[in-house]
């Protein structure tokens, strides 16, 4: 149980990470250039 | 460094890519817009500002209209969206006005997902948000958000959900250097009241 919820604890500050490290690529990019990943993202999950 | 969006007082413009949620969006504001002023506020905030998720609803607040008012709005609506909670109109009044959202789909879509989440403005957060909504242009198109302080705050102190809390660090960490000492106190001491 306690691995699991090591597990859980480090799963957490990866998402956060993820989170800081997108969001810095986003400030040190273009508009252009991380929209287009975010709308292939989002693309592939809503059609029109 | 490249630029990111350009962040004044009331207003940002982006140069994005529009993705087919921002189309859904501004396909049912070109509507809203002819009969209503309104605020859009929540997940989709931090999505338009880059959040790599996606989300089931777009949370749009609009001031009370009369009757009348829905009624023209409505007509409008239906054309291109369905109503998913009833086909007649005084109920969709009586729910919007007992403080209850009622959802629109594109017309013709299968799916419920997305779907826009309307709501008429019935609380002091959701005037606030209203009263001191920015503007987001996207070349031509324009769009009504919550401040982004206030936006952080209600994430952080009211929903505290995981995906709420990590919409909230985004979109401290987008806006870093540009958030309002001073807009996040006012917001907060109007949240204070409500947690």
């Amino acid at each position: 149980m306690s691995s699991l919820k090591e597990e859980l604890k480090i799963n957490n500050q990866d998402r956060i990470w993820f989170v800081k490290y997108w969001a810095k690529y986003m400030r040190t990019h273009s508009d252009k250039d991380w929209s287009k990943q975010q709308k292939y993202f989002i693309d592939s999950l809503i059609k029109r | 460094m490249v630029k990111i969006m350009k962040f004044k007082d009331n207003e940002i413009i982006i140069e994005k890519y529009l993705n087919n949620l921002d189309k859904f969006v501004l396909d049912f504001l070109k509507i809203l817009e002819k009969h209503s002023d309104y605020v859009i506020v929540s997940g989709y905030v931090s999505i338009l500002f880059g959040r790599t998720r996606t989300t089931e609803d777009i949370d749009i607040l609009v001031p009370e209209l009369l009757i009348e008012r829905f009624k023209e709005l409505y007509k409008d609506i239906k054309a291109k969206f369905t109503c998913i909670n009833s086909s007649n109109i005084n109920e969709l009044f009586d729910l919007l006005n007992t403080k209850h959202p009622i959802r629109f789909i594109k017309k013709g879509n299968k799916d419920f997902a997305p779907n826009i989440e309307f709501k008429f403005i019935k609380n002091e957060i959701s005037h606030e948000t209203f009263k001191n909504r920015i503007k987001v242009k996207m070349g031509k198109n324009i769009m009504f958000i919550s401040p982004i302080e206030l936006q952080i705050l209600y994430k952080e102190e009211i929903l505290k959900d995981r995906k709420d809390l990590e919409d909230a660090l985004h979109l401290r960490e987008v806006f870093k250097n540009k958030l309002k000492k001073e807009k996040l106190k006012y917001y907060k001491s109007i949240i204070d009241k409500y947690v």
